[in-house]
């Protein structure tokens, strides 16, 4: 067929041709977001940067492990033994105590 | 089992962005021409085509004919078309009834030229596109319609929401000028 000869339709598509790259970016920005099932969604969240994250896994199970074996456990202290320092303390205070109360028995 | 054309509009119903981007992508270009040529305004087109989109996105479920996308995509577009006129104050001259809407006439006139085969050199492009900028609005619109597309006359009394013998009218003068332009270019 001729180019010069078109259909009046052709004619009028040609010269709103140039609208193209506006409506292509229209159409694009009306398309409906995707619906994601949370194992997608997860899968989006992770794969893109596994990397990190195994680094950030490998991080923490690193701190955990450290907490674990530098950590005492703790202790009630009702159940903890006291130290000989404070036994003899305690005992010097109970001598004190019945001393005063020898003196205070005597008229 | 579906054709391509309702396995698309299914999966448009489901949301799927690919589907709508092909469909979207499918009837961008004469939808904005429509728009384009109907309101005479570029940047007002586009935004006219903007929100046919959206609107389209979000009303599917209101299709109810799969064959009839393109008619309903359009007929949104025009009632937006439409909305934009009616904030300019203009819809009464642009979708209002004329005198020589009503009068009877016969669409099937062998002597006038079918728009949609008619072959036009370049220098008569510049006419057809004159022709198409003098002719009323509403003329306007069922030849765009009639031409762009190729809608059925039923269509386009349902896109521009008017009775059949309207479109019927509304066309038939629309070629009549169009008869003028084509003898004056031999």
């Amino acid at each position: 067929m001729n180019p010069d000869h078109r259909t009046p339709r052709d004619w009028l598509l040609a010269r709103h041709a140039a609208a193209t790259p506006q409506l292509d970016t229209l159409r694009r920005a009306a398309l409906p977001a995707p619906e994601i099932t949370w194992r997608e969604f997860l899968r989006e969240i992770f794969r893109p940067h596994r990397l990190a994250w195994r680094s950030l896994a490998a991080a923490w199970l690193l701190l955990v492990l450290f907490h674990l074996t530098h950590t005492r456990p703790a202790r009630d202290p009702k159940t903890v033994a006291p130290s000989p320092e404070a036994v003899a303390l305690w005992l010097n205070q109970l001598k004190s105590h019945e001393t005063f109360a020898q003196i205070d028995r005597q008229p | 089992m579906a054709s391509p054309h309702t396995e698309l509009l299914n999966a448009a119903r489901q949301h799927a962005p690919e589907a709508w981007d092909t469909l979207l992508k499918r009837h961008q270009l004469p939808l904005y021409t429509y728009v384009a040529e109907l309101l005479r305004d570029d940047t007002a087109a586009l935004d006219v085509v903007q929100e046919t989109f959206a609107a389209a996105v979000r009303n599917i479920a209101s299709l109810r004919d799969d064959a009839k996308f393109a008619s309903w995509l359009f007929g949104i577009a025009h009632q937006k078309c439409a909305r934009h006129w009616r904030r300019a104050r203009r819809t009464d001259a642009l979708f209002a009834a004329t005198p020589a809407d009503d009068a009877p006439v016969d669409w099937l006139d062998n002597d006038t030229p079918d728009p949609r085969t008619l072959l036009l050199r370049r220098e008569h492009a510049e006419d057809f596109f004159a022709l198409v900028e003098q002719l009323p609005a509403a003329q306007r619109s069922a030849l765009l319609l009639h031409v762009l597309e190729d809608f059925s006359l039923e269509e386009i009394a349902s896109i521009t929401a008017v009775p059949l013998g309207t479109v019927k009218s509304r066309l038939h003068h629309a070629k009549r000028a169009l008869r003028q332009l084509v003898e004056a270019a031999r």
